[in-house]
């Protein structure tokens, strides 16, 4: 478990934590590098509550949705599904499918969030979606350490994302159609960017590149979103095989890639 | 403000195996020892999840799909700016389409 070891924080003995492990500066740090995602988010956010309305959702239901699932892939799958009497397990089972990458993404985060204790980091997790996580382990790519931007980030999509569904929702009809301008590419563009962002040496495109084809062909032989969960694995094979251990704290290498 | 009993449970379940993934990975990479090695691969992990996000999308688009990521690339790398770059590559795709 957490043993703590912030790099280079061996001698702290007082039970104050350590003061850059969790600021409001890095909360708002991480609420504005999110800002471009938001509003990517925000845009489907409404196109969601558009849609759940269509399949006959309740506001009350759609609100208790975004809530407590708040994962809009699996959401907007379950929606294809939306017809009484509900196919429940089937529901269930698509969503648990789609949400299987979150198990890495959890995972990828803990080396950070380690620092803090459980009691304040399960909360947390429940809103880590792969918008704001990716925002947030971008910047610690780039050498951000505060755990208050993770959580900046993320809260920051989750509240582009919850008034926008219920805009959408009692907007009706009144929404144009998001492929029409292109918006329906918004959130691969911004993926993109976000890892073109995060480049820092060489090698990084080793890993990257194993996963883009592993995901590459696991999207053409399997079914549903199994690529995403194949091509994350994979670069983390990678990695785990022939990464280096160049990770030190502190500020990259300004002006990559 | 209506709600459905079946609705309610299905949304219950989906919350739970939701919040279940969300928490298993962080619960479980803490009940083994992260070897430094496993931590290395762990910071890999999200290029690598972005790269699998991006590419089959990309590949469904064909030819825009292409042309948008490139170009949100050059847009990254001249700006440095996350919403700059997302806007030139929604803004390619929306040309492409319309040429292709």
């Amino acid at each position: 478990m957490g043993t703590g070891h912030g790099l280079g924080s061996g001698f702290e003995r007082d039970n104050a934590p350590a003061r850059d492990m969790f600021t409001g500066d890095g909360v708002r740090r991480g609420i504005q590098a999110a800002i471009p995602m938001g509003i990517g988010v925000a845009v489907y956010g409404v196109v969601f509550g558009l849609l759940a309305r269509q399949v006959g959702l309740t506001v009350a239901e759609n609100l208790l949705m975004n809530v407590f699932v708040f994962a809009g892939a699996a959401q907007i799958a379950s929606l294809d599904m939306w017809a009484y009497p509900l196919p429940i397990l089937s529901i269930v089972a698509t969503t648990l499918l789609i949400n299987l990458r979150l198990i890495l993404l959890g995972a990828a985060a803990r080396p950070w969030l380690r620092e803090l204790p459980d009691r304040k980091v399960y909360p947390m997790l429940h809103i880590m979606a792969d918008e704001g996580w990716a925002v947030a382990m971008n910047a610690r790519r780039r050498g951000e350490r505060d755990i208050g931007f993770f959580l900046g980030a993320n809260l920051f999509v989750a509240l582009c994302w919850l008034p926008s569904v219920v805009a959408g929702h009692l907007a009706g009809g009144g929404v144009g159609d998001p492929a029409a301008v292109g918006l329906d590419f918004a959130f691969t563009t911004i993926f993109a960017a976000t890892l073109f962002s995060g480049y820092r040496a060489r090698f990084d495109l080793v890993p990257w590149g194993a996963a883009g084809a592993a995901a590459l062909l696991a999207w053409w032989l399997l079914p549903g979103t199994w690529y995403v969960l194949v091509g994350g694995i994979t670069g983390f094979l990678t990695g785990f095989a022939f990464g280096k251990p160049a990770f030190a704290p502190g500020p990259m290498i300004d002006g990559a890639p | 403000m209506t709600i459905h009993a079946s609705a309610l449970l299905a949304i219950a379940l989906m919350a739970v195996v939701t919040y279940a993934c969300r928490a298993g990975g962080y619960w479980l990479m803490g009940r083994v020892t992260m070897s430094p090695r496993v931590e290395i691969g762990l910071t890999y992990l999200p290029g690598a999840v972005l790269v699998s996000l991006v590419a089959p999308a990309m590949a469904e688009e064909g030819i825009p799909g292409v042309c948008a990521v490139a170009v949100t690339a050059i847009a990254m790398r001249k700006t440095n700016n996350l919403l700059i770059a997302m806007l030139t590559g929604i803004g390619t795709v929306w040309l492409a389409r319309q040429i292709i």
